[in-house]
Order: C-alpha cells, then structure tokens, then sequence
C-alpha cells in the first residue's frame, strides 16, 4: 500500500492509546536518522502533534507508517532548518548509547547523511518499497537507489566482517 | 543483497532498541497566553494533554478568546524592552529607528504567530515570553499581545489553516524569503502604515528595503535581520601566493585589474596547490594531489551560487514556464570549468575526502573546506561567520587557520550581486487590528533581547557597528590579531540578488531535487557537456512543472 494513501478511519484507537504504543519505537527509529535520541523525542513529539491535528488518522498499522514517514520528514527538514540558522549538530557520532551497542555500524552510519540514514530505515528497517520511499521524501526513485547504494557500498564490510 | 539487509535489519533494530526510553508526553502547542492572567500550562498526564491538544486545537482553528478588559496601568505609558537578557548578549544593540509609538489600543488582542522561520527553540521561547509579558505589562490600555509558537515543520500548513479559515494571526515573524512562499498576495502592503507612523527608514539600507517590497504586493515587511553574500578567504594563503587582501568594496579593483570572477578564477588557480607545492598554473602541477584548492562554493546549492553572479529565476513570470537565466547559464559553466579544467575550484571527490581526514575530525566537523584550511576562498553567508571560529557544538577553537578576512564578491557583466538570506515580520491581510499589529511589530523588532535570542545581524545600521563589536569580540581570543572588515558585509547587502534564490518553484520538492541531481551531477563528473546538462535541467523542470516528470529508472 503507498504510504500516502488516505487511511481507513476503521478500527482507530484514541490518540492517548496511540501514543503509547507507537511513541517508544518511533523515538528508536528517529535516533538511527538524526544521531540523538533527545532531539529524536523531540521529532517524535512533533509527529504525535500533527497526527493530532489530523486524528483519526487510520488502524495501528496506518498509523505507524504515517508516523515514520513524518517523522523522518521532520528529521530531514529539521537539518535544513538548522543549517540554514548555522547550528547544525554536524558531529553526529557522539552518542553512547549506539556506541556502546554496535560502534562499527554506528560509526559507519555516522558517515552517511540524514537522507540516506532515513531512507535506510524506511526502506531496510520499516519495509517500505523504493518506490513508495521516494514518493514520501519527494525524491525521484534513481536518486533514492543511489543513496542506498551507496550505502550499502559503505556498510557491507562490516555486515560482512561479522557474518 | 536479502540476505545483508536482513543483517542489516537486525543491526538497525538492536541499534534503535538501545536508544534511552525516555518517558514521552504529548506535545502541546505553545499558545499560553490565551488569557492574560491564566496560569502557566505545565506537564501534564498525557490523558489530560490529549484534551488540551485538541481543545487548543479548537481554539486556535476556531474561537477567538474575548477582548480581555484593560487592566489598571501601573505600568509605563510606552513599551520598555526587557531588561533581563534571553541569552548572553554578544553585543549591545541601541534603541533607534524602530522605538514605537504609544500604542493605540481598542481592546482587542494581537496574535503574534512564531515558528515560520526561526523563533522556536526554547532559549528563543523564553525571550519572545519575556517581552510580551512586559510588553502587555508596559501597554496595559492597549492590544493584548499573544504568542503563538508552532514547530517550523508544522509552522506552514498551521498558518495557512488559519488564514483559510478567517482566523489570521496579527504578526507573522520572524521569517524570511523561503518561508513566505505560498502566501502570496495574502500580507498587508505596509506602505501606508509606515506613512502614516512617520517610521523613519533611514536606518536602512534602501536595497534592502526594497528587496522585501514585491511586486504587485507592496512592501509586505521591513527588513529585521540580514545574511549577505561575501568572500570568506585565508590571508595566509594569498600572503604564500603573493597575492594581495581582496577588495572590500564594490567597484574597486584587484592588482589592477577589474574584480570580475574571471580574475577570482585566474588567482584561484594559483591558490590551488598539490602535494609538491605547484601552483595549478605551474609546470607538473598534478590535479591528482591537490592539497588545498582555491575556492570553493560553500554551502551553495545550484540557485544560490548562480545567484552570485546575477538574481534569477527558474520559472518566468507566468509562474510555470522552466527557463534559463543567461547569467546562471554562464554561472554554472564557470564553475564547472573551474573544478574540471583548471582546477581553481574543489570538486565532490575532495570535498568528500575531507569529509573523512583528520580521524573523521574533518569537513563534517569544521563545516566548510575553508574553515578546515583546506581552500583558500568560499562563497559565504553571514550566518556562517560564527563557525568559522568554533568547531563543533561545544564550542573548541578552530586552528587549523589563524589569518583570514573577508572580501566582495566578483562582477559578471559588470554588476555585482550578492544572494540574500534576509528575515522580516509580516502582517496577515485577514489581521483585524493592522494598526495596532504594526505598533507591536515595531517593538518587536525593536527589542534587542529578541534580537540577540533570534541570533541575526541587524538589518539596522546604526546597530551594525555594535553587533561586529561582539564579533570581534568573540573572534579576538581565537584569532589573535585577525582584523575582520565587516563593512564588507555591509557593501554586499547594497547588492542583493533579485529575486532571491530561494524564490517560488512549482512543484518546488520534485524541481530542487532535479535541481540538486543537476548541480550534484556537475560536481562529480568531468567531461560533460554543460550545455546539455542545463538544456536537460530545463526539460525536466518543465516536466516537473506541468506534473509529467518521469524520474529514471531503478538503477539495478
């Protein structure tokens, strides 16, 4: 099913139900893309207040797509945004709790870009066709092929080492 | 390719499971000052926040709270700004142009709508609290001023809502170019309002001024803050190559020549130096082993390096039509020659090693190849200037250079151009009180507080020379004896780029990502055919325009 397309208002929990079942893992995913889990609850926290703009969004499983693909939206845009006032966080390898759990993959993470990490987790992690990835970033599919590549370029010897 | 994704599944999963749980709440929109006397709105249990949110939703989408009776005014006649600083002010800024006038007040309330541009972070939303509370405190016969703070990612589809709705805020800002798009037509034309306030513009620099008055709309805001275009170069590295400062005023020549991008090209390429010390100019120069390259272009996407050597735009008047300004067609051509035939300017494969150098310390760290003492020139941005000195979020001295100034941009066919990030605050034509709205919107961008909480160059002249006071200030223990001219930043904001580079694009995600693809292309491939290139950037934009573009296939 495309990301985009309207959910079914059938079967849709109340919001407080929502957050709590969706918050935790969102906030994880958010923390892949952005390198910081504080800033990844903050994303998470926007996400949680335009789906309440928007409530009843759909079933838990419409929900949760809506969820990441907005939440990796506002991570992208959050970069820009913090580029363009010359605050970015450009060291995003300083957290512990990722370093203490798989420093290799985090440190090659670290050496991709925002985009790549969340078209990575929507892709690999959450199971999203290309074509449906592209289509939620706003990205022509060639482009997202590439990043994901190149990525796999870059991550393949250390998924490999461990095999 | 299955089975490493599922490894890399696996990684991932173990990787986003171990991130801190955090307790979460759900968010509630700041707009705390529905009432003037309500008590402050803290945490609350997220069953109860869940009625707030969608109670405030209501209230926002559509009541307006009932003008709240004047209180008794044991207060200042006329506003004050706050006198506790929001943030560690890097300078101090004097009252001047903008002090508003008493304020007209008729009892009803000013929404002040923050979040469009800059304006959310928490450290701004105690400044912006901090002065409405004085500034109802200090007009308590007047207009209530409310804030409204949205995400920025949510800022965009919230104001339209409101506007649509009938239910406009009163201010608008602060909030640049980028961040109007879409609400054309819909801002009041402040013509009238700074005539009949005697607001004296004097204090600006006319072209600023007008860089905000659009055509068919008026002068939809007045200048706040401003990020001109300008030279970043390292004094040591032209001093090694004999060359002299650069000019710091438009019009003036470079040893003798005019200062045209064709001559930064010709010292660039001098600039440029491979691992054996050769110049690019010089005999057995290997491009191969270029250890520091002449100029780079910064942060600058396709528009806005383009912008550099003349305003423009991708789309005609008619808002649809693709097109190619001749100045961005010759733009990019330059710097395509500059990276692929004489080495004057870095391309993607350097830029990425240095991405990864020093230990991973590298350009990711330090921001820019000039800030890393790997490039002797980049096209920057005002709001660059404070990474230059610092590496990192924590704030640790840069030294990988020690000297270095800043300088004007280049003409192309004789005139100069300097892209533009500037910020302003607007007035929603469905404003009730346009007046009033105007009053407080003076105070606003009066309030040095807010000024230094925003964190932008003054759009103020006669604030000018205190702000570069306190970068000086901040420059001198990490650069010893550096003397910055800011006047050059001063010099490029006579010359902005019109339109601005951030202007309208239909179907503006898809055409900057075919925009990017383009300029990405460029950067990392030699041998192309430019021509081509931009010839194929026009086709595909029109595509995009008219919604029939086709991205290229999966590549396997």
């Amino acid at each position: 099913m495309p990301i985009s397309r309207e959910a079914s208002h059938v079967q849709s929990e109340s919001l407080d139900a929502a957050f709590r079942r969706h918050q935790p893992w969102l906030v994880g995913r958010l923390a892949l893309v952005v390198g910081d889990h504080e800033e990844a609850r903050d994303l998470a926290q926007q996400a949680f207040l335009k789906a309440a703009e928007r409530w009843p969004i759909g079933g838990p499983d419409e929900v949760a797509r809506w969820l990441a693909v907005v939440g990796v939206r506002l991570a992208i845009s959050e970069q820009r945004r913090r580029r363009r006032w010359g605050f970015l966080a450009v060291e995003e390898t300083d957290a512990l709790w990722a370093l203490e759990t798989d420093p290799d993959l985090w440190r090659a993470l670290s050496g991709l870009d925002r985009k790549t990490r969340a078209a990575l987790v929507l892709t690999v992690v959450e199971g999203y066709s290309q074509d449906e990835v592209a289509q939620a970033l706003g990205v022509p599919r060639g482009t997202l092929a590439s990043w994901l590549s190149r990525a796999r370029t870059k991550l393949r010897p250390i998924l490999e080492e461990r095999a | 390719m299955e089975e490493l994704d599922a490894r890399l599944k696996e990684r991932l999963l173990a990787l986003a499971d171990a991130a801190p749980r955090v307790p979460g709440e759900l968010p509630i929109r700041e707009s705390t000052d529905i009432r003037r006397h309500a008590p402050t709105r803290t945490a609350l249990p997220v069953g109860a926040a869940v009625v707030a949110v969608v109670v405030l939703a209501l209230v926002v989408m559509q009541l307006r709270p009932a003008p709240v009776p004047a209180s008794s005014p044991s207060s200042p006649a006329s506003y004050t700004p706050s006198e506790t600083p929001s943030a560690e002010p890097s300078s101090t800024i004097a009252e001047s142009t903008l002090t508003p006038h008493p304020c007209s007040g008729n009892g009803r309330d000013l929404r002040w709508f923050v979040g469009l541009g800059t304006g959310a972070q928490p450290a701004q939303i105690e400044a912006e609290k901090r002065f409405v509370a004085n500034y109802n405190a200090a007009n308590a016969d007047c207009n209530l001023l409310m804030r409204e703070t949205v995400p920025n990612a949510n800022a965009y589809d919230v104001l339209k809502t409101e506007i649509a709705a009938g239910n406009a805020p009163d201010i608008v800002g602060p909030v640049g170019t980028k961040g109007l798009i879409g609400f054309d037509g819909l801002m009041v034309d402040m013509a009238p309002l700074v005539s009949a306030h005697h607001t004296n513009l004097g204090d600006f620099e006319p072209a600023v001024v007008d860089y905000f008055k659009h055509a068919g709309e008026g002068q939809i805001g007045l200048p706040y803050d401003i990020y001109p275009g300008y030279l970043f170069y390292n004094k040591d590295m032209f001093a090694k190559a004999g060359l002299a400062p650069l000019p710091t005023k438009v019009g003036d020549q470079y040893q003798g020549r005019a200062w045209t991008w064709d001559e930064l090209a010709a010292i660039a390429q001098q600039l440029t130096v491979d691992s054996n010390g050769k110049n690019a100019t010089q005999p057995g120069f290997d491009p191969q082993r270029i250890a520091q390259f002449g100029f780079d272009n910064g942060y600058a996407d396709a528009r806005r390096f383009a912008s550099a050597f003349g305003g423009g735009s991708l789309v005609a008047s008619d808002n649809h039509t693709a097109q190619i300004p001749p100045a961005w067609d010759h733009a990019w051509n330059w710097y395509y020659h500059a990276m692929w035939t004489s080495h004057a300017a870095a391309d993607a494969a350097f830029t990425k090693s240095a991405l990864t150098n020093g230990g991973g310390a590298g350009l990711g760290t330090y921001g820019s190849l000039a800030a890393l003492g790997e490039a002797a020139m980049e096209t920057s941005w005002a709001w660059e200037i404070p990474n230059y000195g610092t590496v990192g979020q924590d704030g640790t001295p840069n030294t990988r250079i020690k000297n270095w100034d800043i300088g004007v941009l280049p003409s192309y066919n004789g005139a100069t151009s300097s892209p533009l990030d500037a910020d302003t605050f607007v007035i929603p034509k469905g404003s009730k009180v346009p007046d009033q709205a105007y009053e407080a919107m003076l105070a606003i961008m009066a309030d040095p507080n807010l000024m230094t909480a925003f964190g932008g160059e003054p759009a103020r002249l006669s604030d000018q020379a205190a702000y570069y006071a306190g970068m000086d200030a901040t420059m001198a223990p990490i650069f010893p004896g550096n003397h910055v001219t800011w006047s050059v930043i001063d010099e490029m904001a006579k010359h902005p780029a019109v339109p601005s580079q951030e202007g309208y694009l239909p179907n503006a995600a898809m055409s900057q990502s075919i925009i990017d693809a383009f300029f990405t292309r460029l950067q990392n491939n030699s041998g192309l055919n430019v021509e081509a290139e931009i010839a194929k950037l026009k086709k595909d934009l029109q595509a995009a325009y008219d919604g029939t573009y086709e991205p290229l296939p999966l590549t396997p």
